[in-house]
């Protein structure tokens, strides 16, 4: 009886452990147990399966269609569809060649000519000139538009591609058509190309406004060393600066390490950006022992987001800096990305983040993309009109600007 | 004795539940795997292997489950993104995703009822660029690939057709956006090829153009606002031979049947059950004259059968290395007219060739300059489904 009693009881654990066993990837991520998985122990139909319907409808594609397709494309196009599934704009799949001029953004070199340019219905058009770079060499301006590579006429090309022409081996030639305002004639300009670091962080002293003017265009990895060469530049020493404008417009945002840095010139070791996700939450510090006294203001505008959002919200929340122009973009999440299969990455949001208040400032939007709310609002309100004629950075010129050093100064 | 009994019974124990759980942690992983394959539970890996696609994308539905910071989308959303995906990376204005609300209005609009405002439109684009891009796979003139929104028909009494649409319009502005086409583009670049071309003009013209960009419809959204709807209004721009117009107009629904006596000549659009109203308004008739313009998409399942309704059934054609052919075609002859213009599209396209080729029918028009492409649908197990192109319709029948 008592050996019946104990195979019995040992027959019920082994089952249970085995459950267990079975359900171990369930439960370490915090949900229940996959009955489906379960259902095809015993030889029910695993239900439906995603990766079985891709396999499936891959290889239709491939017999029907009456075109060529190109299966990798199709693979891709597939995986960055299951992404998208998500709803979530950030989360993506990118192929190897997507993937490489995503991880350029973040590291911060290449070899072209130097600048920063813009989609533009004639090809594409130059919005800075880096510093000592074979552009500025050239003479090429902001404000100039690109048509022509090597002969080859831009308009209507997406800027991405242009890019790609423009790019190439070090020491290699390229030929430029430029169109600039006031010019009768289009410009030919031959430049060689050489390895460019892409300056994310750029200051100057505006002598005339007595205050230091910081343009900062992204949080790569470089970013912060860049910054504190860039603080020198725009408060010289011996010149009475009243104060420094840091330049967050446009500003897509970057690494959020840097971000959290770059903080620490201002800030303390103060509590910067709260992190939720899955098995992440955490309240990032910003590094003790660097932060200077100088007054800030900070200048913002819809193209400002994700780790721009993390910088000025936290100088807006601390007191440490006055916000102006227009509200921020509103991207509030967090990204990790995976090296998958050859070279292509998977981008996937880990996390939300908040404000040190725990504030959230998630975009909400139209169908067509039109901001509805979110961001983060200036303290000061400057808005541009839409076709604006304003030269950025430009005092005199730049109506937000002009904003920006008169909160410095008053 | 019981002792050693007891600890023997323990050891075994405790060794049978180690078992039992490792075995558990080993048969899900078999599972897993062994779904993907498509095989039983007992599908062993070679490690190392190169991964399979289904496996491939399991890996990726599992790091993004692992990682993804809300909860992960179903089986079912995840296998239409895939499809979706695979659907608009062909670039190609015939292939089409549904999801299972689209298909449902889809289908309907193959068996003539319309929602929105009484139009059907499609894509157009040069074909030429296209597969140009696709064969060698190197430089595309992004600016050629850019398709227009072409009224492809027009409900009759419907808000669109007293608005004054017509078959062949192309849509300019959708309320107070443009809709993105090659047009403009187009201008811009002639211009900028001029040598003579003013600099003002030609800056002017560009920030106009950057303005309009930054508002721009794009074409796949027109026909959501157009097509979608039984309520409200919307202000539509065309263009006609260069001549521009506007109406605000009211979205419904609207019915057209499949064949309707016109005067001499039976207007024909191939929706879901024409070929039997077809063969009853042909009862007893010896001659007809199908009006093929203004024609639609149409339902392609539909061309064999209204075929068979006007001429002895065999080959008909090619799409590619199948051959279409018809079965219980017509047993008493029919003198054949078939009145096309440029605004024959879809399968009426299919079937005019058709029948020009192969029945006698003497076309009254000119045909498009284009090809006629075949298009079938495909669905999926999650309801949704795809309408994809399988290629051009050769009415020559290799011998």
């Amino acid at each position: 009886m008592k050996s019946l009693l104990r195979i019995s009881v040992t027959a019920v654990m082994a089952a249970l452990l085995f459950s267990v066993g079975f359900s171990l990837r369930d439960l370490r991520l915090g949900q229940a147990p996959d009955a489906k998985a379960f259902s095809s122990l015993f030889g029910g139909e695993p239900g439906m399966r995603a990766s079985v319907v891709f396999r499936d409808e891959l290889a239709k594609i491939e017999q029907n269609y009456g075109l060529k397709a190109d299966r990798e494309d199709l693979r891709s196009a597939a995986f960055n569809g299951m992404f998208s599934s998500t709803g979530d704009p950030y989360t993506v799949f990118m192929s190897a060649q997507v993937a490489e001029s995503f991880t350029l953004e973040t590291r911060g070199d290449f070899v072209g000519i130097g600048a920063r340019l813009a989609d533009d219905p004639l090809g594409a058009r130059i919005v800075s000139v880096f510093k000592e770079s074979p552009a500025s060499q050239a003479g090429l301006k902001a404000g100039d538009i690109i048509s022509q590579v090597d002969k080859q006429v831009l308009a209507g090309m997406s800027v991405e591609d242009i890019v790609d022409l423009i790019k190439g081996e070090e020491g290699s030639q390229v030929s430029l058509g430029i169109t600039r305002e006031g010019a009768a004639e289009p410009l030919s300009k031959r430049i060689t190309r050489r390895t460019v670091i892409v300056p994310t962080a750029e200051g100057r002293f505006l002598e005339d406004q007595g205050v230091g003017y910081i343009s900062l265009s992204g949080f790569s990895e470089t970013t912060p060393t860049q910054l504190r060469q860039a603080m020198q530049d725009a408060l010289p020493s011996g010149k009475g600066a009243k104060g420094v404008v840091i330049d967050l417009r446009d500003n897509p945002g970057g690494l959020l390490d840097s971000a959290v840095e770059m903080l620490g010139l201002f800030l303390d070791g103060k509590p910067v950006v709260i992190t939720k996700g899955k098995g992440l939450n955490e309240t990032y510090r910003s590094p003790k022992g660097q932060a200077v006294n100088a007054p800030v203001v900070v200048l913002i505008n819809e193209g400002s987001a994700s780790a721009s959002e993390i910088f000025s919200g936290a100088l807006q929340e601390h007191g440490r800096a006055k916000l102006v122009g227009e509200h921020t973009y509103g991207k509030a999440s967090v990204q990790t990305a995976h090296s998958v299969l050859d070279g292509a990455l998977a981008k996937i949001t880990i996390a939300r983040y908040y404000l040190p208040s725990g504030a959230n400032i998630s975009r909400k939007q139209t169908d067509d993309g039109e901001y509805l709310s979110g961001g983060i609002k200036p303290d000061i309100k400057v808005s541009l009109p839409v076709d604006s004629t304003a030269i950025l950075g430009e005092p005199g010129k730049d109506p937000q600007l002009d904003a920006a050093i008169k909160a410095l100064k008053g | 004795m019981s002792q050693a009994k007891d600890s023997f019974f323990a050891a075994f124990g405790i060794l049978a539940c180690a078992a039992a759980a490792l075995g558990g942690v080993l048969a899900r992983d078999r599972v897993e795997t062994g779904a993907s394959q498509g095989q039983g539970l007992y599908a062993s890996r070679t490690p190392g292997a190169q991964l399979s696609d289904s496996q491939e994308f399991d890996r990726l539905t599992q790091l993004l489950k692992a990682e993804f910071v809300d909860e992960p989308p179903s089986q079912e959303s995840m296998a239409d993104g895939a499809v979706k995906g695979m659907i608009e990376a062909l670039g190609d204005p015939q292939s089409t995703f549904f999801a299972p609300e689209e298909l449902a209005r889809h289908q309907a609009r193959s068996a003539g009822t319309f929602e929105g405002i009484g139009v059907e439109l499609m894509l157009r684009l040069d074909e030429d660029e296209l597969i140009k891009a696709r064969e060698a796979d190197a430089e595309i003139d992004a600016l050629k690939l850019l398709p227009d929104v072409v009224v492809s028909l027009v409900i009759p009494d419907s808000p669109a057709d007293k608005a004054g649409l017509r078959p062949g319009d192309r849509i300019d502005m959708i309320g107070d956006k443009w809709v993105m086409s090659a047009g403009p583009v187009r201008e811009l670049r002639a211009m900028q090829d001029d040598p003579h071309a003013n600099p003002t003009e030609l800056s002017q013209l560009s920030r106009r153009l950057q303005a309009m960009g930054r508002t721009a419809v794009n074409p796949r959204e027109v026909r959501e606002r157009l097509m979608n709807g039984r309520q409200g209004e919307v202000k539509v721009t065309w263009e006609r031979s260069g001549e521009k117009q506007s109406a605000a107009i009211a979205k419904t629904e609207t019915k057209s049947s499949a064949v309707e006596a016109r005067g001499d000549a039976i207007r024909l659009r191939l929706f879901t059950g024409a070929a039997a109203q077809l063969k009853a308004a042909l009862n007893g008739k010896t001659a007809a004259t199908l009006d093929l313009r203004g024609s639609g998409l149409g339902d392609f399942s539909e061309i064999g059968p209204v075929y068979a309704a006007l001429a002895a059934g065999g080959e008909i054609g090619q799409v590619g290395a199948r051959r279409i052919s018809v079965q219980d075609g017509r047993s008493q002859p029919l003198n054949l007219k078939v009145l096309v213009d440029d605004t024959t599209t879809g399968a009426a396209l299919v079937l005019a060739r058709a029948l020009a080729a192969h029945a006698g029918a003497q076309l009254v028009g000119a045909l498009p300059d284009r090809r006629s492409w075949w298009l079938e649908l495909h669905t999926l197990p999650t309801g949704s489904a795809y309408l994809l192109n399988h290629g051009e319709f050769q009415p020559e029948v290799a011998a």
